[in-house]
């Protein structure tokens, strides 16, 4: 009963860790811009903190470069459960206008699940607060489960009674 | 009346800080979130998947938030100024050895830079409690509440004190120690869940223990030591939203030069009269 | 009592000549008389009832032999080593010795313990003895020569005799004797591993502490000539316009002996001993004669213009030492410092003689030789066994050694914080000292309040450093090493708990004596009350709980049930790392604080001299 308590709030204090998986900032620009005064994501309860062991909330922008493999994975695991994944921008879902080329990965969904996907090149800033309006929906509903990449994933080992999350993210 | 205090403080000092979430949003023209925020915070870490660095760590963040308890306390209950500040830098210091345990360069960065930072203001509140001392005749806070208001005879020592309450809150200008952009939230950073709650849960409380330091300065007179603290807290809350965050080493220069001048210059002419 | 008196005065001879001649038995007699003294010691205080005056004038004779076989001796050191600073020094002291014999002096008692002796008694026996026992075994490993570890061990527990009888003397040219013989053994342990390094300290702490050697021949000279008298408890009763010229004299040699600023270098120097070394001369009894002198003659000084300049220079080296401590990675060096700042503090409240302030210095003289004893010897773990010197060197050191980290880690923690007992000091300090009204008073405070920030900020520093933790499997230790530190910590540990009982019994009865008035301080199990602030006994269970058993649970718990998670380092794989902070810019204070200590050391004998 306690556990359903719990569960209302996390709709009410999402915080956000975002994420650049070498996009060309247009999508991190109107996300700046969904916190400035005029969109106010701020109302909501949203904090943009920078550190994946503090947030709920995994905004990626960017499709994924050779470069920023392993760190989105290595991120990734470093968000306590119970996690969403928004994949805001067209390169982020499917690779956008980069779709193919020989650099990118073709959006993030090859390497960690995806909740919401959210369109738009830029996408405007009342379609990013309403896709994590959504995204907060879907976090009500998640288990504490360990969620895991579908690529890279490394090992996770059990230490003296605890989960050792510290190996998850593999390397290339 | 101090049970109720001490057991309902992290209530108050949630409230406190939601109402100064507001106030911020609202002087930048934005609505802010609802004042019992901080509560929605609370509930909803405590409800992730529980995760550490290793159990020194998070115990020392525990008994950060239980010190910072402790200290406010130690005020609620009326006991001696001076112990009431070294319980508070104690509380500091768990925080600081918590962040030097871990093997992360930003915490550790996060802790040198705490300490000195607390190396730069606690002279000034060591002053302060001295210039209640000589004005009221004792330490202890229980007295120093039945006595007349020093907020005249010590005036210099308020705005010393005044100039040092960003740092204590961790905000703009001397919130070097928390940088957030720089260091990403600095000592505090490795905690998760329901550890980062009892160190969230720490800065309310530090917020209210403050907060207490400046009422003191009515004394006796409850409504002016409730002016000052509202003027203050609105003060900080200005110079917060205003003002870029300055070097650790220039703000232990800017804290020396000008607060723990002024303290100093307090307590001389506290000695001269 | 006279029988404690006998074997606290002449047991630790007995048995230093008896582990030089059986070289073999050497350790197994140190130990045998450690236990002695320490049961002594601590029978002559329960069994102290007033105090015990000795007249030994039969002694004249032979001490001054010694006198001229010991200045003799540092005369040839000066010709052999050609250190003008050192042959210059010690014929000065003879040619000042024979001027003495010119002058007549009243009777007294040569040796006179009372109950400021026996405090010290407590502080040397106890803690030097626990140090002996821990030199046993640490002397195995620093040499294999047997012979040279039995006149490591005899020296030591000679020492200890002498550190016994040199609280005891009343008659200033035995006070000089005793006196010289620590600067003796002093310069036979510095030079104990016989190196270049060695060898120079050795000779830089004989030529300094003989300048306080000269000083207190010349203030013999003249209580001898001005006040027919050598007994220095009738010569602070005496007044008259050479008393102030006396206690200057006195008061040079103590805080020389004490390493203030600018005589630092010596103390810094001498770190190169061997820890036992280390431990018991230079942190727990020998530097303790300084903060001693100055309280026995605290009566004569208090309220005067040479206490404020004592106190002065107190201050200085308090604050700055504890400022140059910030640029060290060496940890012995950061113990020296950390010693001097912390004698600093000690004089400061010796000196300004109000009775809250001389309790305070008293609980400080015991406090800080206690755990600054503990951390040297865990410094000389740390050499032998892990061969480590830095402090940067010392990551996951928590994980290979828990119980000698946790024993580093409490012995920094009780220096800084409550409810240890250097934290209550430095509270009755704060308490005691705007007690006293004035400017002078103010001024002081702004001292103490930063040189105690500053101290804060190097303990923690260093702190940070010893808990780093990787998380990785925890080695074996070795017990035999740990038995000393081991004590010493559940000592500070219990007194921590009865810190307030204790404060309001033991230290009180002592500090009174030396203040000669009511001291206005009262505890029991409840708590402290002083007439403007009170420590109540809920702070210090809380104080005790989250200081001093949390760090030791910290270490050893294992939270179940969570997930372990990396660091973050922006989503990078590697290992990250951050050093600790040093702050090199007090390199520029150094100099200023130099010349404005040697200022003031040269105003304070002007300043007696006229009697101001």
């Amino acid at each position: 009963m306690i556990k359903e308590f719990l569960k209302k709030f996390r709709k009410k204090s999402p915080w956000l860790l975002h994420y650049n998986a070498g996009s060309c900032n247009g999508c991190d620009i109107e996300i700046l811009a969904c916190l400035a005064p005029k969109y106010d994501l701020e109302r909501l309860g949203v904090k943009n903190t920078g550190n994946p062991k503090q947030s709920d909330i995994f905004l990626v922008t960017g499709p994924v470069t050779k470069r920023s493999r392993e760190r989105l994975i290595e991120l990734y695991s470093q968000i306590p459960e119970p996690k969403v994944v928004v994949a805001c921008g067209s390169c982020t879902s499917t690779g956008g206008v980069f779709r193919g080329m020989y650099n990118v990965e073709d959006g993030i969904d090859r390497y960690i699940p995806v909740d919401v996907y959210v369109g738009g090149c830029a996408p405007h800033p009342e379609q990013i607060i309403d896709g994590v309006a959504k995204a907060l929906g879907i976090l009500e509903q998640k288990t504490k489960e360990i969620e895991y990449p579908k690529k890279l994933m490394g090992e996770i080992t059990e230490f003296e009674g605890q989960t050792d999350k510290t190996k998850m993210a593999g390397k290339i | 009346m101090s049970w109720l205090l001490t057991i309902f403080a992290p209530i108050i000092g949630g409230l406190l800080y939601g109402i100064e979430r507001k106030l911020k949003a609202r002087m930048q023209s934005r609505k802010g979130p609802p004042i019992i925020q901080p509560f929605y915070d609370l509930f909803k870490l405590t409800d992730k998947r529980p995760m550490i660095l290793h159990s020194y760590h998070a115990f020392m963040g525990v008994m950060h938030f239980v010190a910072a308890w402790v200290a406010l306390s130690v005020l609620f209950f009326g006991g001696d100024l001076l112990v009431a500040i070294f319980f508070h830098l104690l509380s500091t210091s768990l925080l600081i050895v918590a962040g030097y345990s871990a093997k992360s360069t930003y915490s550790r960065i996060g802790s040198t830079r705490e300490l000195i930072a607390i190396s730069a203001l606690e002279p000034v509140l060591i002053l302060t409690a001295i210039a209640f001392y000589l004005h009221t005749g004792s330490f202890e806070v229980s007295k120093i509440i039945n006595s007349d208001s020093t907020f005249g005879a010590s005036f210099i020592g308020f705005l010393a004190l005044l100039v040092v309450l960003p740092g204590l809150l961790k905000k703009s200008p001397f919130d070097a120690a928390e940088a957030h952009q720089e260091i990403v939230g600095g000592a505090e950073i490795e905690f998760s869940g329901i550890f980062y709650e009892a160190v969230y849960t720490a800065k309310w409380l530090d917020m209210l223990f403050v907060f207490t330091l400046v009422f003191l300065f009515g004394g006796s007179n409850f409504v002016l030591g409730a002016v000052l603290a509202v003027l203050a807290f609105f003060a900080v809350l200005l110079v917060d939203n205003s003002t870029a965050r300055v070097r650790y080493s220039d703000m232990v220069r800017i804290v020396y030069s000008v607060a723990f001048t002024l303290a100093a210059a307090n307590i001389i002419l506290g000695v001269m009269a | 009592m006279q029988e404690y008196l006998l074997t606290l005065f002449l047991l630790p001879f007995i048995a230093a000549t008896a582990a030089f001649i059986f070289k073999r038995q050497a350790g197994f007699i140190t130990v045998i008389a450690s236990a002695f003294l320490i049961a002594a010691s601590i029978l002559s205080y329960i069994s102290y009832e007033s105090s015990f005056r000795l007249s030994a004038s039969y002694l004249a004779a032979p001490f001054l032999v010694l006198d001229i076989a010991l200045l003799g001796y540092f005369a040839y050191i000066g010709f052999k080593s050609q250190n003008k600073k050192i042959l210059f020094l010690s014929l000065i002291q003879m040619a000042i010795l024979f001027a003495l014999e010119n002058f007549a002096s009243k009777e007294g008692f040569d040796i006179v313990v009372d109950k400021l002796s026996v405090f010290m008694f407590l502080l040397v026996n106890i803690v030097g003895s626990l140090i002996l026992i821990y030199a046993v075994r640490y002397i195995k490993d620093e040499t294999p020569n047997i012979s040279r570890q039995a006149v490591f061990l005899a020296i030591l527990t000679a020492f200890l005799g002498v550190m016994n009888l040199l609280v005891s003397a009343d008659n200033i040219k035995w006070l000089f004797l005793f006196f010289e013989m620590t600067t003796l053994a002093s310069f036979w342990l510095i030079g104990f591993r016989d190196n270049e390094e060695s060898k120079e300290n050795a000779h830089t702490a004989l030529w300094m502490n003989q300048i306080g050697g000269v000083a207190l021949l010349v203030a013999a000279l003249v209580a001898k000539s001005q006040f027919h008298s050598v007994y220095i408890s009738e010569i602070l009763t005496h007044g008259g316009e050479y008393l102030m010229l006396f206690c200057a004299l006195v008061s040079i040699a103590a805080l020389i002996k004490g390493a203030q600023m600018p005589f630092s270098p010596w103390l810094l120097g001498a770190m190169v001993a061997p820890t036992p070394v280390s431990a018991i001369l230079h942190s727990s009894t020998m530097v303790k004669i300084a903060p001693y002198l100055i309280l026995k003659i605290s009566p004569a000084i208090a309220g005067t213009a040479v206490g404020a300049l004592i106190a002065l220079i107190g201050a200085v080296s308090f604050l700055v030492s504890a400022a140059l401590a910030l640029r060290e990675d060496s940890f012995k060096k950061i113990l020296a410092y950390s010693t001097i700042s912390l004698l600093g503090l000690m004089i400061l409240t010796a000196s300004l003689g109000t009775p809250l302030t001389i309790l305070a210095c008293m609980l400080l003289i015991i406090f800080h030789g206690v755990s600054k004893a503990m951390l040297f010897m865990c410094a000389g773990i740390l050499e032998k066994k892990y061969h480590i010197k830095s402090i940067e060197s010392v990551e996951g050191l928590i994980n290979k050694a828990p119980i000698l980290t946790s024993l580093i880690v409490l012995g920094f923690l009780s220096i800084a914080l409550p409810p240890f007992g250097v934290f209550f000091a430095k509270w009755l300090a704060y308490e005691g000292v705007v007690g006293f009204s004035g400017l002078l008073v103010a001024f002081l405070l702004f001292f103490i309040a930063v040189g105690s920030v500053a101290l804060t900020l190097l303990y923690f520093k260093t702190v940070g450093r010893f808990v780093a933790n990787d998380g990785a499997k925890s080695d074996s230790e070795d017990y035999s090493y740990l038995i000393s530190p081991f004590v010493l910590g559940l000592f500070l540990l219990s007194f921590a708990l009865f810190v307030s009982p204790a404060i309001g019994s033991f230290f009180k009865d002592s500090a009174s004596f030396v203040a000669s008035v009511a001291i206005p301080i009262s505890g029991d199990f409840w708590g402290i009350v002083l007439p403007f602030g009170e420590l109540k006994f809920w702070h210090i269970l809380a104080a005790f709980l989250l200081l001093g058993v949390a760090p030791i649970v910290a270490a050893k718990i294992k939270l179940k049930g969570v997930d372990r998670a990396k660091p973050y380092s922006c989503g990078e794989n590697i290992e990250a790392n951050a050093y600790s902070f040093y702050f090199d810019p007090a390199k520029s204070v150094e100099k200023i604080a130099n010349i404005t200590s040697a200022a003031l050391f040269a105003l304070i004998i002007i300043v007696g001299a006229l009697n101001i």
